[in-house]
């Protein structure tokens, strides 16, 4: 395991879509155990500097690391949670297969899985909904299950973009709550975010991106 | 292995979108009219010849048991076009593919999982539909083909290709331009067979062996029905390989070389689709 003292970290990282700058020089460092809110406009390149994060999308220029493994290394995935923007899904899948399918993607052993699904199951509010298939689900219940995969391999680091999109004012208290409980377990949280107040109220650390840059970073 | 968790899950969408079921019930219903209708052609067969009859029934046999496999190879064809046309580019669309690719997952595995889901769904159709055809015409006729193994290997193999070239498209392209793209080559393949197939019937030999250069070039670029006729001449009967002209067979059927031809045809359309897949922003 790497000793690296950084959840994550960036130096000149640039994606460039034909012959527009999505992200123009992205250098930045999460701290391990921080919240770290990363605001910034629509358009601010945030989601593709996720993306670029979790080798989704890959970079033109510059480097990245995941406590200090580079961001192409697919083992560090296994130690990292991620809610993406939009969340979508096989949703002829169960809630509970869903999950099953995702604890089997990061290779947790099936009795660990199977306690840990309950155990989600149960933070997330959707026990009750367990056996019903993702497509029967309302949009704030389809974020809540998404928020479940993400935490599903006890992550050191969890990427949440746009993680209140869709919740209503219990849901979004509830994500409060996951990412509160998350910082006192010693886990990085990294939220992108339009939402100011979202980022004042969970975040440690907060970095503002404007055209694919950080113009500050500020304690909060 | 992530890539049987993936080829697992590919499988049990067909299961619960219900595709398997529809196969499975129209090739019930299919298998039944064939059933059907052999039974009483041969019936017919039965009552109107002499000494000659057994000789009668083998060949009649033999020629609808090549109509029943020409079209279950078209129904396997399409029904790995259609499941699979969608798979990657569905997923890359919809954005439900990143959930997938953000776990400790290699893209290699996400693609081999779904070709060898595909794959086990297209060799079960398969079995059921060729071997429920050659079931039938054994249990009313005791009749068997020459190869009739042979012949299902290469139908499969002709399946293998579309699959492959239908993840290599949905790697690189939308749903439906995938869909133009397979069907299309398909479409090439299957014309130039038949250029090839009526270009030998003509009388000069100039015509004649464009034609043939044309089913050749058409089989380079799409091996699919020079599969198909290699797979119809291995279950052809002995005087019909004599006579040389079947409505299912070229004159000159593919050689070895051809299938060695398409086995590395598909290895490469296959890493072709990784490397697509790996390669690509999501």
């Amino acid at each position: 395991m790497s000793q690296s003292a950084f959840a994550i970290e960036t130096r000149n990282l640039r994606k460039v879509f034909g012959d527009k700058v999505a992200v123009s020089n992205l250098t930045l460092s999460v701290e391990r155990g921080e919240v770290f809110g990363f605001l910034g406009p629509n358009g601010a390149g945030k989601t593709t500097s996720v993306k670029m994060l979790l080798n989704l999308v890959f970079p033109s220029g510059g480097e990245g690391y995941l406590f200090g493994q580079p961001l192409n290394d697919p083992s560090i995935r296994s130690r990292v949670g991620f809610l993406p923007e939009h969340f979508r899904f096989h949703d002829w899948l169960r809630g509970d297969e869903f999950l099953q399918l995702h604890a089997d993607l990061y290779r947790l052993p099936r009795l660990q899985a199977r306690r840990r699904i309950g155990e989600l199951l149960e933070l997330v509010g959707l026990t009750a909904h367990a056996s019903k298939k993702l497509r029967e689900y309302s949009k704030g219940m389809l974020q809540r299950i998404g928020l479940a995969q993400a935490l599903l391999n006890q992550p050191e680091l969890v990427i949440l973009d746009e993680p209140t999109s869709g919740l209503d004012p219990v849901g979004r208290r509830l994500v409060r709550d996951i990412i509160r409980d998350l910082r006192q377990r010693g886990v990085a949280v990294f939220i992108n975010s339009h939402l100011l107040s979202e980022v004042e109220i969970t975040c440690d650390r907060v970095a503002f991106i404007k055209h694919g840059e950080v113009i500050r970073v500020s304690l909060l | 292995m992530n890539s049987i968790t993936i080829a697992k899950l590919t499988f049990r969408e067909a299961a619960r979108r219900k595709i398997l079921l529809a196969a499975l019930l129209l090739g019930m219903l299919f298998l039944v009219i064939y059933g059907l209708g052999y039974h009483f052609i041969i019936l017919d067969v039965t009552e109107g010849f002499g000494e000659e009859r057994k000789f009668m029934i083998n060949q009649v046999s033999n020629f609808l048991l090549m109509a029943g496999m020409y079209v279950v190879n078209m129904l396997t064809a399409m029904m790995t076009v259609l499941t699979s046309v969608d798979t990657l580019s569905g997923e890359i669309q919809s954005g439900a593919i990143q959930t997938v690719v953000a776990k400790p997952v290699r893209r290699w595995e996400i693609v081999a999982g779904k070709w060898l889901g595909f794959a086990a769904m297209l060799t079960l159709y398969l079995l059921f539909m060729g071997g429920g055809v050659m079931a039938i015409v054994y249990f009313r006729s005791n009749y068997t083909a020459p190869h009739p193994l042979q012949a299902l290997a290469l139908m499969w193999l002709n399946a293998a290709i579309l699959l492959s070239i239908s993840l290599l498209g949905g790697a690189s392209l939308s749903t439906l331009a995938n869909g133009v793209l397979v069907f299309g080559l398909f479409g090439v393949a299957f014309i130039g067979g038949w250029i090839e197939q009526i270009g030998a019937f003509m009388p000069d030999p100039a015509t004649n062996q464009t034609a043939m250069n044309i089913g050749v070039i058409t089989s380079l670029i799409m091996p699919s029905e020079a599969l198909w006729k290699r797979a119809a001449f291995e279950i052809q009967s002995p005087l019909l390989t004599a006579i040389g002209d079947t409505p299912f067979t070229a004159r000159y059927y593919p050689s070895d070389v051809m299938i060695l031809y398409s086995v590395i045809y598909l290895l490469v359309v296959f890493v072709l689709s990784i490397r697509r897949f790996s390669q690509r922003d999501l």
